[in-house]
């Protein structure tokens, strides 16, 4: 990880200049919770309940769950926390928590911890952005040495989606702790899966028009190509997550 | 990969038209596995043979790491896995057949996209249970080797006319759920002395015809690119047996 502080200078001075959309910090964490089939009514009832006592005033912290839909956890659940203020890790919720234990904590085990951080250089928000429950999530793992190669292409790819207006949004999020090599996820919001095969019709098709026009012709297929060398060995994992708005804080 | 956005594009198209086929493997309790099979059967039966909902195929694993458990393959379209499970029909399967069931989704979940490019069924092999699947494990810049070899032998298999193999091959590619780039193809036979068979007799006429179509000595070449577009271990075969009885129609 040599260029890494590169990266992280990247990560932390270029968006504050060149963002526009969303100049705030966004930092997560985030938390696999495995349910016994026979517990997931009351698993989810209790995560609800506890959702909207702790978590659900502007001054409370932001919880968001999603169902995992593929992969080895399917069936279980992802819990994130997101704020703008990372000091917010350090201050624990005592009370929330220590509810969330009494309630919740026996119902589910939790696996691991990941600390991330949103790359606002490389995300787009669209214009008027909606709510959509379905995330498709492409997690990364490249090398040392194809960063460079590999973060061209996430640039531009936000670049051509703003220019082409793109209508749904795309999160590329850092992993600052928790992971074993350079691990990035991305993830595409859809209107379910009826609007992930709309998204993936002309939508996509003007983003690459797009993206060739800014940056030459084939430029896509070359940068994407590059992105994709730049990979460890099976670097590339996809998974569906769906949000549950009933167990997560407010949009 | 250099050309892996021109398969994501195909991938695009494919999505729009395309069915969503979602897999899981089930562990059945101990000594359970006939009832299972009747319970399932029956909610099968009762749920899933109306368009407007969920088909199921149900496949009792014979070889391999999962021997002796189920895969079950749920198939829908996009809209349907938008509305979900209907209620009704998921506590019916919870009440009758989860009794039976040690682990409703054991290992891992995966959707698939079916490529009908590289796939063929002849209408002769309908009734066939046995399958014997191949998954394999490509490397980013083997893609195009992979492929290729892939449509081809579909487009061969059709074109062999009279000496047609009484066997489908159904090209299935995973689009969640993996870790890398992996397909499945589903091999259907009546048995497995048919396969022995179909590999002794049939296999030499698809080359044959193959190497006529693209070109003499061009399987051998093909397939020797394929070996080299593969992962470490890229490669594993696992056959099942359709369960008709708990499979949709």
């Amino acid at each position: 990880m040599r260029k890494n502080i590169l990266l992280l200078a990247l990560l932390t001075i270029v968006p504050t200049i060149a963002q526009e959309d969303t100049p705030q910090q966004w930092f997560m964490r985030a938390r696999v919770l495995q349910v016994d089939q026979g517990d997931i009514a009351d698993f989810e009832k209790a995560v609800a309940k506890k959702t909207k006592m702790f978590n659900s005033e502007d001054d409370q912290p932001r919880w968001i769950t999603f169902r995992i839909l593929s992969g080895t956890q399917a069936n279980n659940y992802l819990r994130m926390q997101l704020t703008t203020d990372i000091s917010d890790f350090d201050n624990e919720d005592i009370e929330g928590n220590q509810y969330w234990e009494k309630t919740v904590g026996p119902l589910h085990t939790s696996l691991g911890n990941r600390y991330w951080q949103r790359s606002n250089w490389a995300s787009y928000v669209p214009e008027n952005p909606k709510q959509m429950n379905l995330r498709r999530i492409i997690y990364y793992n490249y090398k040392d040495e194809g960063e460079e190669d590999f973060w061209r292409f996430r640039g531009r790819v936000k670049r051509a989606m703003t220019e082409s207006g793109y209508a749904s949004r795309m999160s590329v999020l850092v992993c600052n702790s928790g992971c074993n090599g350079n691990v990035v996820q991305v993830r595409f919001h859809h209107d379910g899966f009826a609007g992930q095969n709309s998204d993936y019709g002309e939508p996509l098709q003007t983003m690459i028009s797009k993206y060739n026009e800014l940056f030459g012709e084939d430029a896509y297929e070359q940068d994407s190509g590059k992105a994709s060398d730049a990979l460890e060995e099976n670097g590339r994992s996809i998974r569906h997550h769906e949000l549950i708005p009933e167990l997560s804080s407010g949009w | 990969m250099r050309n892996i956005l021109l398969l994501l594009l195909t991938l695009s198209f494919t999505f729009a038209s395309s069915q969503i086929y979602t897999s899981r493997t089930i562990e059945i309790e101990q000594g359970q596995m006939d009832k299972f099979i009747e319970a399932a059967s029956k909610k099968t039966q009762m749920f899933n043979n109306d368009e407007n909902n969920f088909a199921y195929y149900t496949f009792q694993i014979l070889s391999g790491e999962d021997t002796g458990k189920i895969f079950r393959v749920q198939v829908g379209t996009p809209e349907m896995m938008d509305a979900g499970l209907d209620q009704k029909e998921a506590n019916y399967w919870s009440k009758n057949v989860g009794p039976y069931i040690k682990s409703n989704s054991a290992g891992r979940t995966v959707m698939w996209w079916r490529n009908a490019d590289a796939s063929f069924v002849p209408e002769s092999s309908s009734d066939n249970d046995l399958r014997m699947v191949m998954f394999y494990n490509y490397k980013d810049e083997g893609e195009v080797d992979f492929w290729r070899f892939r449509e081809r032998q579909a487009k061969a298999r059709a074109a062999l006319g009279e000496d047609q193999l009484d066997s489908a091959m159904n090209v299935m590619v995973c689009s969640s759920g993996c870790n890398g780039n992996w397909v499945a193809i589903f091999f259907s036979y009546e048995s497995f002395e048919a396969q022995r068979n179909i590999n002794q007799e049939g296999l030499p006429k698809l080359v044959e015809k193959y190497n006529e179509m693209f070109g003499g000595g061009s399987y051998e070449q093909d397939v020797a690119r394929v070996e080299a577009s593969l992962m470490p271990n890229g490669r594993r075969v696992v056959h099942m047996q359709l369960i008709r009885g708990a499979s949709s129609n």
